[in-house]
Parts: structure tokens; sequence; C-alpha cells
């Protein structure tokens, strides 16, 4: 409007003498409004035209350019205006008589090919048309020839041109606005003139908008039936307004209803106008459903953005970068106490962080400005009431379209629940940990009272005590002993000495109790039960919270452990279940100490019985000797001496005698050996098989001649570790063993190894009688014989010698045999 | 029966009377013609020893000593014989029952030339015999 009128005054200005003359041409005040409206009116049509126009006197002088006539000559309007048509443009062909001036002068409007030069070298042709004006002015409008383009179409440009004005010049309302009305019809805008509230003229456009097919439906009509109610107050008070020559918006929303009762959002401006010789209000409307549409769309995203925010279950906090506060969320404003309005502009340091916690919060916001996003900063915030709280801080920095950060968003966890929870699985944990060292240090040590003090140890990690027991139960006499005793002395927790000699049971109530249910028992304050004593002349206070609780071991009472406290209510179910847990601990490794105990008792019973047999072997293998030297030596002196006296048959008898006795001797002399053995006194030595083997064979060199036996022996054997005498026996033994028990004509016996990491396995094989299974453990005890004396000769102690010395090397000895095609049997001599 | 060539005093101390008497009639009956004196005891013969040695009358060739005997155990005289000058230059050899390894060790420790096993002699003097003969030969 205002640059509507501001291009009036300045055209006024520039065509005063015109405007003077073609005022002298109006007749009458009623025609002079009406051609100052239709100036007014003719204004925006011609500043907004399409088409390029120019206006100028009838002489050719120009007097006005709109702007697509500026745009086409490549000329500032300015400089446009008072140049002649003649400085502008050249006339194309022969019928050009005179130059403008001379053509615009005659009544007939012109329609000429021109020419002007756009750019420097740059001509242009286009289609010039004159139209006179009443007011004896020349409307002149211009249409590009385009060079490239075909006859038809600029025919067809040219006429559509024409015909455009020729509607113009139509108008009823005088000839200087008809192309106002062109602009009018075919305006993008709804335009409309309104006069006493009702719609006197309405351009297509506006028709449209409202869904009508033509003015004729809407004329005369009262602006008010198309106005939705909300808009109809703004709409006359905008209205009166503009009446009364007052300021109003110079665009501004109404909401119109459409032909059928639909809505439609439009921008209007207002003008006023003179029209017909009345004042009128020129209305130009717009549709902006699309616009409205999107500006819903947008509050409406606002408005989620803000329900979420608000129903967020963690404090929100926006900032700018400064850290100054710009918005926070409602759990904010319920989470501190502090409200929205006092959290709003609040600068660094913040009332909500506590001063311990800024540094860490500063330097917190500086990581920010490399990493975008920090997550999970554990801070105190403090409430308005003064309350400290644990939060868990996620900052992210928001980012325009540009990339450049402009906001800080930090939101706020409450996790005082977790940081509970959290001590809680720390305190669950530190058990477990306790559990854990508690059975990784018990089978560490085999001691009970190692084991009594090492559960103290963690159980007063745990569980709060002044006094901590433990007694041994012994099932057999019922009577308990105390292992390890704790207590308050002089306030300081000290080790207590055990009473001396066991307890009968009947004196301790609650022991006995435990003992006998084997249910754990749990007291809170001071009661009238009777306790074991700790101490014969204790004078301490009674235990106020007292756990006992059994320490059970495959169904067998080991003992109870008790803890004390002299303060009331200090246990909780948990620490029943906790102390249970140790004490079992504690039972199983009670029981194994106890069970390793008894083991090396004994053991040492065993090793001293043992040895005292050995020597009873000895003694008595010896003393049995001495009087059979006597018996063999004096038989032997009767069938040498007194040979004659005897016949055949006394002969015979005198020989069985001294048989008997070497047999007998044989016997002694295994004995002795095997008693031998297992002394610890024989000194092991490397040694090499080879040569001990090859020693072993010469000694038994005429048997195995005489049996014409194979014997072969792996060229290649290990050294080992052993007794040498000893293992010549086992060799001895076992190839003799096999020489013996062949019923083949070429005994082969076999000698080999073979060699583990841990030891070496020898053997020796033979292609023999055989051993059947069932005899395989058999024939290794002491005089045990599977055969006739008469049948293999011998006195049935050598294998068992063989199996004590292989045994007492720390090996094992085994058989596998074939009834009928022989048997090897295999030793082991541990490595080292 | 003809005393041989390189017969021995023999002093044979041993409790076991059977013993002695077996153990003379195995060198007897190989035709030696050795003298033999017998004790029972240790103290006995250590005793007689030290008669001899003030009578200056000669001491045996060599002795033979059993390790269990009443009164003075064998090993003890063993030891008094080694450490007695008059005595030690006698061969002692040890005639015993026992074959305990720590028995012949010990014996050998407190100077004895050798160790006999009774049986060992029952069933064959001879090795004994070429025992005695090559330290007979080794000493002179």
């Amino acid at each position: 409007m205002r640059a509507a009128s501001a291009a009036y005054r300045r055209r006024s200005r520039v065509r005063e003498d015109e405007q003077q003359k073609a005022k002298n041409h109006l007749k009458g005040v009623k025609k002079r409004k009406e051609i100052e409206h239709s100036v007014d009116v003719f204004e925006s049509a011609f500043e907004k035209s399409f088409i390029p126009l120019l206006i100028t006197d009838r002489f050719g002088r120009c007097l006005e350019a709109n702007e697509s006539a500026a745009r086409l000559l490549n000329r500032r309007r300015a400089v446009l205006v008072r140049k002649t048509l003649d400085a502008i443009f050249t006339l194309h062909g022969a019928t050009t008589v005179g130059g403008f001036q001379a053509r615009l002068s005659q009544e007939e409007p012109l329609d000429a090919e021109v020419a002007f030069e756009q750019k420097k070298g740059t001509t242009v042709r286009v289609r010039l048309r004159s139209n006179n004006l009443d007011s004896g002015l020349r409307l002149i409008s211009l249409a590009r020839m385009h060079e490239h383009g075909s006859k038809e179409e600029q025919l067809v440009k040219a006429q559509s041109t024409a015909a455009l004005l020729d509607e113009f010049f139509s108008l009823p309302w005088g000839d200087e606005a008809t192309d106002y009305h062109s602009l009018f019809q075919h305006s993008p805008y709804g335009i409309c003139i309104l006069q006493n509230d009702r719609l006197a003229v309405v351009n297509p456009t506006f028709c449209r908008l409202l869904g009508y097919r033509s003015g004729e439906d809407v004329a005369g009509k009262e602006i008010r039936e198309f106005l939705d109610q909300g808009s109809r107050m703004f709409f006359s008070l905008l209205q009166h307004r503009v009446f009364r020559g007052e300021a109003i918006p110079m665009r501004f929303e109404i909401r119109m209803i459409r032909h059928g009762g639909s809505t439609i959002d439009v921008e209007t401006s207002f003008a006023l106008i003179w029209y017909r010789g009345a004042p009128a209000l020129n209305l130009t409307v717009s549709d902006i459903t699309d616009r409205k549409e999107l500006e819903k769309r947008l509050t409406d995203s606002e408005s989620l953005l803000r329900n979420v925010i608000n129903s967020m279950v963690d404090a929100l906090v926006i900032t700018d970068l400064q850290g100054k506060v710009l918005d926070v969320n409602d759990e904010f404003q319920r989470f501190t106490g502090f409200t929205r309005r006092e959290a709003f502009a609040a600068e660094i340091p913040y009332p909500w962080v506590p001063e311990e916690s800024l540094r860490s919060f500063m330097s917190w916001l500086e990581k920010l400005r490399e990493h975008n996003v920090l997550r999970d900063f554990d801070i105190t915030w403090l409430r308005k009431s003064g309350e400290r709280v644990s939060v868990s801080l996620n900052t992210t920095l928001l980012r325009n379209a540009a990339g450049d950060p402009v906001l800080m968003v930090n939101i706020a966890r409450d996790i005082s629940e977790r940081q509970a929870s959290r001590e809680e699985l720390s305190r669950q944990l530190q058990r477990l940990q306790v559990l854990y060292d508690l059975s990784s240090a018990l089978t560490e040590t085999l001691n009970t009272d190692d084991i009594a003090r090492t559960t103290y140890q963690q159980v007063e990690k745990v569980i709060p005590v002044d006094g901590f027991v433990i007694d041994l139960y012994d099932e057999e006499k019922n009577e308990i002993r105390r292992a390890f005793a704790i207590d308050l002395v002089n306030g300081i927790r000290s080790e207590i000495d055990a009473p001396h000699g066991p307890i009968s049971l009947d004196k301790s109530v609650s022991t006995a109790g435990v003992i006998s249910t084997r249910k754990p028992l749990l007291q809170l304050k001071s009661s009238s039960d009777q306790h074991v004593p700790l101490h014969p002349v204790s004078k301490e206070s009674k235990k106020a919270s007292l756990m006992m609780v059994p320490m059970v071991s495959k169904q067998k009472t080991i003992g109870v452990l008790s803890v004390h406290s002299y303060e009331s209510e200090m246990y909780s179910q948990e620490h029943l279940t906790l102390l249970q847990s140790i004490a079992h601990l504690a039972g199983i490794a009670i029981e194994k100490a106890q069970l390793y105990q008894e083991t090396i008792r004994k053991s040492i019973e065993i090793e001293a019985r043992n040895k005292e047999l050995d020597d009873f072997t000895y003694v008595v293998s010896h003393d049995l000797k001495e009087p059979l030297i006597s018996v063999e030596g004096y038989a032997k002196m009767i069938r040498h001496e007194y040979q004659q006296l005897f016949d055949a048959g006394g002969r015979e008898y005198l020989q069985a005698v001294v048989d008997s006795c070497s047999h007998m001797k044989r016997l002694i002399d295994d004995l002795l050996l095997l008693s031998r053995i297992s002394k610890l006194t024989e000194k092991r030595s490397e040694i090499n098989l080879v040569g001990l083997i090859s020693d072993v064979l010469e000694e038994l060199r005429f048997s195995i001649r005489e049996r014409k036996a194979e014997v072969i022996v792996q060229e290649q054997l290990p050294e080992i570790v052993a007794v040498d005498t000893h293992l010549r026996i086992v060799f001895r033994n076992l190839i003799a063993n096999a020489l013996k028990f062949c019923d083949k004509v070429i005994p082969r016996i076999e000698i080999g190894s073979r060699v583990t990491p841990d030891s070496t396995t020898l053997f020796v094989r033979d292609n023999g009688i055989g051993i059947e299974p069932a005899h395989y453990d058999k024939i290794f005890l002491i005089f045990q014989r599977l055969h006739r004396k008469d049948e293999y000769e011998g006195v049935g102690a050598g294998l068992t010698i063989v199996k004590k010395i292989v045994e007492s090397h720390g090996g094992q000895i085994w058989i596998e045999s074939t009834v009928g095609q022989g048997a090897t049997f295999f030793f082991t001599i541990p490595t080292g | 029966m003809e005393p041989t060539e390189g017969a021995l005093r023999i002093l044979l101390i041993d409790d076991n009377r059977d013993h002695t008497t077996i153990l003379q009639w195995a060198f007897r009956k190989t035709g030696r013609q050795d003298e033999f004196t017998c004790f029972d005891d240790g103290s006995r013969a250590l005793e007689y020893l030290r008669t001899l040695e003030r009578e200056q009358k000669a001491k045996p060739d060599l002795i033979f000593l059993d390790l269990n005997l009443p009164r003075l155990d064998g090993r003890e005289l063993l030891r008094l014989l080694k450490e007695e000058q008059t005595t030690k230059a006698i061969p002692v050899f040890i005639v015993s029952s026992s074959e305990r390894e720590e028995d012949v060790r010990k014996a050998y420790e407190l100077g004895a030339s050798n160790y006999i096993s009774k049986s060992a002699i029952l069933n064959d003097v001879d090795p004994l015999l070429k025992t005695i003969q090559a330290y007979r030969s080794k000493g002179t």
C-alpha cells in the first residue's frame, strides 16, 4: 500500500503538467475522484504487469515505465522517463514515415515492429503497440520477438497481447483503468472491492478461492457471510481503522468460509480506494492453507517436543554455550525443587551444583567441546531443600544446520537407588569374596588351629563380632573341645587360651541344642540360656547378640561356630545365612584336617608295624638259620664220614635231610631278602641297564645254555635310577622264571623297555606256559605255588621279592599272558 | 693224617659249638691239618691272646670270629683286637650266619680281613681256603 502510494506521489511529481492537463479534461468532482481511484488501482496493475508497459504522451515522450519494461529494455526507469520513443527504438519497415511522434499523433493505434539496443552490440526486436487513453496519453505495450521462435508463435503472442489489451480497454470505468482490469482478471491473488461491506467486484481468483464459479454468485453479498466466526470481529475492527485513517498491519490472516461451508485461511491486505464515487476497500487475498498447515505442524511438533521433555523421567536442563539456562523440564523441577522460573537464566555455578562437585562439573563441560556427547558422569546435586542426591549426567552439544554448536542439553538421572543397590551389590560381592578367600585359604592348611584362625579372619570382615568361638564335637564321647576363641579383653578383641581338656556337653545348653538339632541359633538380646563360658573368670557382660551355627559334614556334626556381640540386635537373618556358609566351609576343612591327621597317625603306625615285622622276620630267619646250619652241617658230616654204615635207603634219607636243609635255607634267605627290601638304607644310583642285564645273563649262563634258550635284549636301553642290587634280583628272578616255566623246546626270552616322561617301563617276555588271568595276583603272594614242587622247583618267594622291589622304587608290576603261549612281566621304575 | 704244608694255627671264636665242630670238620675233610683253638666267648679268647703275648708264645695265624657272642660281642672284640699292637697284625675273618649288608660293612670298617657266610662254608670250603691262601701269600 505504502509503496503504491509513494509511487503514485512520485509519478504525480513527474507528470505534473500532464496531470494538470488531464484534470482539465475532467468534468466535475465525481469524475475526478473516479479517476483518482482508477489511477490508484491502475498503479498496482501497471506496476505488477508481466507485460512490459510504457506510458507516453501523444508525442512519444515517456512518462512512466513498469518493471517489466525496464527489465526488457535493460535501462533504469529513471533513465527511461522523459526519453522519447525515438531515442529508444528504431522503427523498421519501408512503411515508416517520420518518427514515433508522427505515428503516435495519429488517432490510429500504432502497431509496429521495432528494435532497440539492449546491450552494446545486441539488438532486440520487439512488437510495439500503442493504445490511446482518453486523457490523451498513450499506453505502449511491448512484446519480444523471439528470433528463434516460429512465426506462428510470434503471431500467437502478439495476438494474445492484443486480446488482453482489448479486454482491458473494454472496461466500462474509463480507459485509464483498463490496464488494471486485465491484471485484475488474471492476478494470482484474489482481489475484491468492498463497498458498504458488500462485495462490489471480485476477480476470478477470488471466486475460485472461495469455491464459486463466477463473480455473479458472490457479487452484492455481505463480506460477513464469507468470514469465519473468529475472523469477523477482527476484520471489522481493521476495516474501521482503515476508514478512520489509522495504521493497520500491512498483511494479516483471516479465515474465510468457502462455498459449501469449508474454510480457507488467507492472508489479506487492505487498501482504501474510491469506487464509483464512494470509498471502498480493495481487498487482496492469498491462499495460505499450505503455510497454515506447515505452521500447525510446527506448533504440533513443538508441543509434542515439550510434552516429551516433560514426560521424561530424567531431569533436563537446556543451556546456551556459556551454560546459561534456557529451559528445564517438569522432572527437573520435581527432582531438584527449583522451579522453572528459578532455574531460568541461571548461570554457572548453578544453585543445584554443590561446591564440592563444581570443579569436576566444570571439567566435565570442558570435555564436551571435544566430544559432543558425554555420558554417565556421576555427580552430586543439591536439592533446594539442601539434600544431596546422586545423579548420572549425560550432556549433549546441539549443533545447528551449519554444524555450529548452539545449545547444551544436560540430562540428569537420579541414581540414588542405583547407588544403594550398588552398595548392596558390593556388600554381596564382599561376602562372596570372603567365602571364596576362605575356601581357598582353607585348602592350604590341614591344621585345625590355622583353619579356626583363618575362618575368624574372614568372618570379622563381614560380620560385626566381639567374640568368635569354634567348639569341636566328639560324637563318641559326647564332649566338645574348644578349638579357638576370641573375645573382648579390656575392650580389645584377643585370642583366649582354650580351656584344657574337653567340656562335657550337658553343661552347655545352647551348644548342645545346636549340635543335637543341627539348626542354627540366632539371639538378638541377652538371654538366660546357658553358654559355655569363654574363660573361667569371665567378668564380661552377657553376650547380647549371638549366632551359633553347626559345622556339619557328611551328616556328621563336627562342631559349632559361634559369634557374639555385646550389643543387642546386631545380627540379621542375612548374617546367619552367611555364617552358615562359612561354617559349612570351615566344617569341611576341619573334617579334612582331622582325616589328614588320622591318616598321618595311621601311616606312622603302619610304618612302625612294618618295621617291627621286618625286624621280627629278620630275627626269626636269622635264629632259624643257626640251627639249620648245624643240621645241614651234621648231615653232611654223617654222609661223608659214616657213609659205609648206611644202606641205600639210609643214604637216600640222609640226602633228603640235606636237600630239605638247603630248601629251608633258601626260604630263609628269601625271607631275609624280603625283610631287607623295605629298609630305606639302600642307595639308588643311575644304572646302565644293558650292563646290568648282561651281568645277570652271565650269572644264569648255565641254565640258559642247558635250556638252549634264546635271549633277545633290546639294543638301546634307557638309564634308570634304582637300587642296583635290587634291580639285579628283579631281572634274575624274572629271567629265571621265564626259563623255568617253559614247555617249549627253545625258550625265547625278550627284554625291552618303553619310556614315558614319568617312568620307564621294562618288560621280560617269554614263550612259556603262561598264566591264567585268575592267577595274576596270586603269583605275587609269598610262598604261593601254582604247580607241584616236582613240576617246577623253587620256594615261591621270587615274584614276591620282585614285586616288593618294584614297589619300593615307587613302580608297579603287572602281567600280560596267554596261557600256553607265554607271559610278559611289565614293571615301571619312576623317572628321577 | 699227615700234616699238610701250610697248616695254620687258627683261633676260632664262636658260641655255637655245633658250628665250631662242623667248621673244623669241613677244613679237615679237605686233608688239611690246621690247628684250631676254640673259644665260645669273646673275653676268654681275648684273655687267651694276652696270655700268649705275656708268655711270648706263638700267636695264631688267623682268627675266625662270629659276630654274636656272649659277654664280649664279636664286633667289640674285633675293635679291641685291631686296637692292640700285639694282635692287630693277625688277620680276622668274620664267620657269621648273617648276610646282612650292614653287618658286613661294619665288620670291614672295624678292620676285618674277610667276611664269610657260614652256610657258604658248609656248602663248599674251597673258596675260603683260596682266600686264605691268597691272603697269606700277600701277607708274606
